[in-house]
């Protein structure tokens, strides 16, 4: 069965919902098992790409594992995604360009947004349903205030 | 039991050089001072070489509110720039890193070689009556010195020189950064509503690993966790933590945590596996070494609750994108905005600025005490934050406990 792009576009939404929710069980079932996770920008400073994160499968999952015993920022994210474009590699990947804005509640209910970038994805179209072989949220913010323990 | 608001109001009941006045982090008099008197008179940390290797690079920054570039001279020396146009003060150079020829100012174009010499000046008959003349309108240069590949500046033309003034706390890290020739590959900068006291501090202060889980997990899980004494450097206000009293290394347990293994492979020369090496320079300059990576952080105030922290990781230079890789992925796994210890450290600063700010917490104590024999203390002592609050003591002409005493100084 071919998978259609409606249903790459609902994996990566479904991504950004599972993560607001912290649904990370959930969220690592998109992803194939092998994948990579990247979080990354480009420094002007440094005059160079850098990572900012950079996990696979073992490691996304202690990490998400870990975070309830965190010191961690209070509040929420809510991802707001829109898929720009879809390219088929052959039958079996396809190259997918999100672009995600991405906002900060706090605890007392003040919005602000808390990063941009883009989320460039490799999809494996091979099996009944889509699954994210890699993700690499390119983001533009690089001033995050104190931080996060969680992916974007 | 509970405190009452007398003695709420009171000092701690311990020693005088075991808890500092709260001031000393939210006073704007306080912070003034310390430009003047403090941060003006000791090195400040700028670069790593590696981000200036070739004639003409530069890197902008700023320090006690004065804008400085950095640049790489045709005579291979790195120098220091105020960065503000000797016309009529614009800042000369805006990016905060590139090549350049020369320093062109945008505003009326005068422009200035990479030795801080005024070469033109537009229309420059209009100087003939009554000057600047060129010569007469160079910037202003900031004594700069390199050591161990770290850049640091200093505004005191009287200060101690940079070698005399690290002293032997180069032991912990003079020969890992002989053995390995790093460049740089990771670096983020972080506004907090916090005191760069404070955050330095948090750097120096062992007994917060308690407040992160990765050192819960895989610091204090190893059995010889709490035998690293603390080297301090009494005339220069430096520390640093690297070998166990038997000269063995402190090795951390990476596996503890889930989904880290042990860091055996990509060791740093002159460290062993797993090894943890730290160092703090007085101010506000910090060396960790954790075994495949060096961190460098270090931050510039804007005013007693507004500090930007930045930090850096070194790699060796030209190794594979794959060794490269690995080593980013460890860095980023405890530093950077997107690890574990990071976005904690941050959030430890703000939570008790918040507190101190507007007189909710009066005082800071700092009273461990932890001896390991020899005289030393353990890590998790404050013997280091003591030595630190001393030697501010000693800039600012005032004691940390009570730095606004008026009335006793009235007597
Ligand atoms: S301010 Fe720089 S040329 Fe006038
Ligand atoms: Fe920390």
């Amino acid at each position: 069965m071919t998978i259609s792009d409606d249903q790459i576009k609902n994996l990566i939404y479904k991504s950004c919902r599972l993560l607001d929710a912290e649904e990370f069980d959930d969220y690592l079932d998109l992803y194939t098992e092998d994948f990579e996770y990247k979080v990354t920008n480009y420094s002007p400073e440094i005059k160079s790409d850098q990572e900012w994160m950079d996990a696979n499968r073992a490691e996304l999952k202690g990490l998400l594992a870990n975070v309830p015993l965190h010191f961690r920022l209070l509040g929420s994210f809510m991802r707001h995604a829109t898929v720009y474009d879809i390219e088929r590699n052959g039958a079996d990947t396809a190259n997918a360009l999100t672009y995600v804005t991405i906002y900060y509640t706090t605890p007392e209910g003040a919005t602000s947004v808390w990063a941009v970038g883009r989320y460039h994805d490799k999809i494996d179209v091979s099996g009944d349903t889509p699954l994210i072989a890699d993700r690499n949220m390119k983001l533009e913010t690089r001033e995050v205030g104190i931080g996060t323990h969680l992916p974007m | 039991m509970p405190r009452t608001a007398e003695e709420f109001l009171s000092p701690p009941s311990v020693p005088e050089d075991c808890y500092v006045s709260s001031s000393v982090y939210t006073d704007p008099d306080l912070y003034a001072e310390e430009e003047e008197k403090l941060l003006r008179r000791t090195w400040k940390f700028v670069c790593h070489v590696s981000e200036v290797p070739n004639i003409g690079d530069y890197r902008t920054h700023d320090w006690t509110g004065v804008p400085l570039v950095t640049v790489r001279s045709p005579d291979k020396k790195v120098r220091t720039f105020v960065n503000s146009c000797s016309h009529r003060g614009s800042r000369v150079v805006r990016y905060p890193a590139g090549n350049m020829k020369h320093m062109t100012c945008f505003f009326h174009l005068w422009e200035y070689d990479l030795y801080g010499n005024c070469t033109y000046q537009t229309r420059d008959e209009g100087y003939e009556a009554h000057g600047p003349t060129k010569e007469q309108a160079g910037l202003r240069e900031v004594r700069t010195d390199t050591f161990c590949g770290l850049v640091f500046m200093n505004f005191d033309g009287n200060a101690a020189p940079l070698r005399e003034y690290i002293g032997e706390t180069a032991t912990a890290f003079e020969s890992i950064f002989g053995e390995n020739d790093f460049e740089i590959f990771h670096l983020n900068r972080t506004h907090m509503k916090g005191n760069w006291k404070a955050w330095f501090l948090t750097n120096c202060d062992f007994y917060h690993e308690w407040g992160h889980q990765v050192n819960r997990s895989t610091n204090l899980t190893s059995p010889d966790y709490h035998d690293r004494p603390w080297r301090l450097n009494h005339a220069q206000g430096h520390g640093y933590t690297a070998r166990k009293l038997d000269n063995e290394p402190f090795v951390v347990q990476y596996k503890n945590y889930k989904g880290w293994k042990n860091r055996d492979g990509l060791v740093l020369r002159g460290l062993q596996p797993g090894e943890l090496v730290l160092t703090d320079l007085f101010p506000n300059t910090s060396v960790f070494m954790r075994t495949t990576c060096v961190r460098i952080n270090h931050s510039t105030p804007y005013g007693p609750d507004h500090t930007v922290m930045e930090e850096r990781g070194l790699g060796i230079k030209g190794e594979s994108e794959a060794d490269r890789r690995q080593r980013a992925k460890e860095f980023t796994q405890v530093w950077g905005p997107y690890s574990r210890n990071g976005a904690e450290d941050v959030a430890f600063v703000e939570e008790s600025h918040r507190c101190q700010e507007f007189g909710a917490n009066k005082y800071d104590v700092i009273s461990r005490n932890e001896p390991i024999g020899d005289g030393l203390q353990r890590p998790q002592s404050d013997a280091y934050v003591r030595l630190f609050y001393d030697k501010w003591g000693d800039y600012m002409g005032r004691p940390a406990n009570n730095p606004k005493n008026l009335m006793t100084a009235a007597e």
